[in-house]
């Protein structure tokens, strides 16, 4: 990805953090251009709260630097790097209604009281809550009060909008309407956005570029199709998406597995692991016309099958003995039993070596 | 057993009958003998002690002297009491056990030991003027005991707890991501605690200056003995009245007067706390 670096908005330049003995963020480097929705995907303890708090100026890296707009910010406090903030359990001012919590930024910056009336009455319009300005936090719904805390976080036009797990407390609906919302708010107003998730399909649905963190490191950084697609590490295949793994060793242009079985691939590689995702995979009733050319046909039997609507989730065994697992859109006519044969074919694209990095 | 819970626990009428013990208590030996002594102070032969009172400008000075120090303790309480509870939230939780400890000795130790103690330690060759004497700073001893000085100091300290506890109670409530909201969206320090910080705790401070004004209205030992006669307040004209000449119908009276104005100051508190305190805030 070309970055015009007249746009960056956010540059974080190889900014460490230890906690006592303990390395929270090792080294990290990340660009964030204008209007970007950038995830900072990671398990808990992958170091993605420090690096947000560092971001925010809640907390100051050991080295490094964090420059905003192209000004060095590292030591700034949070007040003064405009970034607007919206925490995961929303911290909305509870002596304040609505309307006084989104004009608090304002008020801080001295715009005059009216105006900033007005500005905040417009913002809060544009999350749909116009009609809530005099209620009191506690009075309204987790929903309602997320999107205060959002209006709050844009109404003074920050830099940087920074999401800290927001959805985490809605309940499944609401959280898919949220995500919609924000998501088409952030376009719609340019919005540069970072956006910290453990959840991965937030991370996929909202993203222009996700950053996959973990032990203190950025362990991939790309595109969604590219996370998921092309993952670097059996850390990043495993984290995002399911995957079935096969250790071996390469083959020339296929990748022997240590069953046996013996995976055709696009090119040659010198990886010792492989990955193939359970929905590239197609099962299929032995059929007497099979074409010979055809590349990675197995024969499998089906060790059981669970319904979760959209989907038959199978698990097989193939004849070479691995156990893999593989979704299936829910057609009735691909509903298999437990115990029957079938022929299991990957197209060599959907093999993807991974490159292992030297720590196991 | 069971049985019994259930009954104990259960409808309202019945639970009732857990408060009883408590509420003939508070009625046999508090309610009964405060009407008892508001009504001998409307006998016929006492009303005229209320005149009495108001017409005497002297009693009146007492009167606004004993709110003049009052106010003095509460404000200076407030001030030692608001940034320690800040400072007893953010410690670890051992360290707040020993300031807890360190808090409450006061409460456990009692008020006449702790006065003596005060007169000791603020007499005329005591180690506070000894100590100073001894550095050159001063030349002689300093009137330190024997007058407000002395009774103030002795009322804060005795007072702190009861300031301290209810504010720190409201400040461990505050989530501390409001604090960090309030700096990320543009406030400094000072904007923090006028704008957050200080609304956000005022209904624990207003829980501390109502009790600490109440009590401080009523103390007696501290006037009495570290005053050395120059503080006169109101609980000193009832032990006089009382003890001295004998005038229980005249005690009697002070009392009710005494009583009436911790009853405003308890109403005026509760009416800024309506005015002040905004919002849903869990108390």
């Amino acid at each position: 990805m070309n970055i015009d670096t007249r746009n960056i908005v956010l540059d974080v330049e190889k900014v460490r953090k230890t906690f006592g003995s303990v390395e929270a963020l090792g080294s990290i480097d990340l660009c964030v251009s204008a209007g970007e929705f950038l995830t900072i995907l990671g398990a808990s303890g992958s170091g993605k709260t420090t690096l947000l708090r560092i971001i925010a100026g809640f907390e100051t890296p050991d080295s490094g630097r964090i420059r905003i707009r192209g000004a060095d910010m590292t030591w700034a406090s949070a007040a003064e790097r405009q970034i607007g903030m919206v925490f995961q359990n929303y911290a909305l001012f509870p002596h304040l209604n609505v309307l006084e919590n989104v004009m608090f930024p304002l008020e801080m910056r001295k715009v005059r009281r009216v105006a900033a009336a007005e500005r905040a009455r417009a913002t809060l319009d544009a999350v749909h809550l116009g009609a809530f300005a005099d209620r009191y936090p506690k009075q309204l719904s987790g929903g309602q009060q997320q999107r205060v805390a959002l209006a709050r976080a844009i109404v003074f036009e920050p830099s940087l909008l920074l999401l800290d797990e927001p959805f985490s407390a809605l309940d499944r609906r609401l959280r898919e309407s949220m995500q919609q919302e924000i998501k088409q708010l952030q376009t719609s107003l340019g919005l540069t956005t970072i956006f910290i998730t453990h959840d991965q399909e937030e991370a996929l649905v909202m993203s222009d570029r996700i950053a996959v963190m973990g032990d203190g490191a950025i362990q991939q950084l790309g595109t969604p199709n590219e996370i998921y697609y092309q993952p670097n590490s059996v850390a990043v295949a495993t984290f995002i998406g399911e995957s079935n793994l096969f250790e071996g060793a390469p083959d020339e242009r296929s990748f022997r597995a240590t069953s046996g079985a013996q995976f055709s691939l696009m090119s040659s590689t010198e990886c010792t692991r492989m990955l193939i995702r359970p929905e590239a995979i197609n099962l299929r009733r032995e059929s007497s016309a099979a074409d010979p050319k055809e590349l990675n046909v197995f024969s499998a039997q089906v060790l059981d099958r669970s319904f979760v609507g959209g989907l038959n989730i199978y698990r097989v065994r193939i004849s070479e003995g691995d156990e893999i697992r593989v979704h299936v859109v829910a057609r009735e006519a691909a509903v298999y039993a437990p115990g029957e044969m079938l022929q299991l074919v990957i197209d060599p694209a959907d093999c993807r070596p991974l490159g292992e990095k030297a720590n196991p | 057993m069971r049985d019994a819970l259930t009954f104990l626990r259960g409808p309202r009428a019945t639970s009732f009958l857990l408060v009883i013990p408590a509420m003939a208590l508070l009625l046999l030996l508090f309610f009964y003998p405060l009407v008892t002594l508001f009504l001998t102070t409307l006998q016929a032969e006492n009303i005229g002690n209320y005149a009495a009172i108001v017409g005497n400008g002297t009693y009146m000075r007492v009167f606004l002297n004993t709110l003049r120090l009052a106010a003095i303790v509460t404000a200076i309480d407030l001030i030692i009491a608001y940034p320690l509870a800040f400072y007893m939230c953010r410690l670890t939780p051992t360290g707040r056990n020993v300031a807890f400890f360190l808090l409450l000795i006061p409460l456990w130790t009692s008020q006449l030991v702790r006065t003596y103690a005060w007169m000791v330690l603020l007499g005329r060759n005591g180690p506070i003027n000894s100590a100073l004497m001894g550095l050159g700073a001063i030349d002689g001893p300093l009137p330190l005991s024997n007058g407000e000085f002395a009774v103030v100091i002795g009322m804060v300290h005795i007072l702190l707890p009861y300031m301290v506890l209810p504010i720190y109670s409201s400040v461990s409530k505050i989530d501390h991501n409001l604090v960090e909201a309030s700096r990320g969206l543009g406030a400094g320090p000072i904007s923090t605690l006028t704008r957050v910080l200080i609304p956000l705790t005022l209904h624990g401070v207003l829980a501390g200056v109502s009790l600490v004004l109440v009590l401080s209205l009523g103390v007696f030992i501290m006037p009495a003995l570290l005053g050395g006669g120059r503080v006169p307040v109101i609980p000193l004209l009832i032990e006089q009245q009382a003890g001295s000449f004998l005038n229980w119908a005249m005690a009697g009276t002070f009392c009710v007067v005494l009583l009436v104005m911790v009853m405003m100051v308890f109403w005026l508190i509760k009416l800024i706390t309506r005015l002040l305190v905004r919002g849903r805030i869990d108390v």
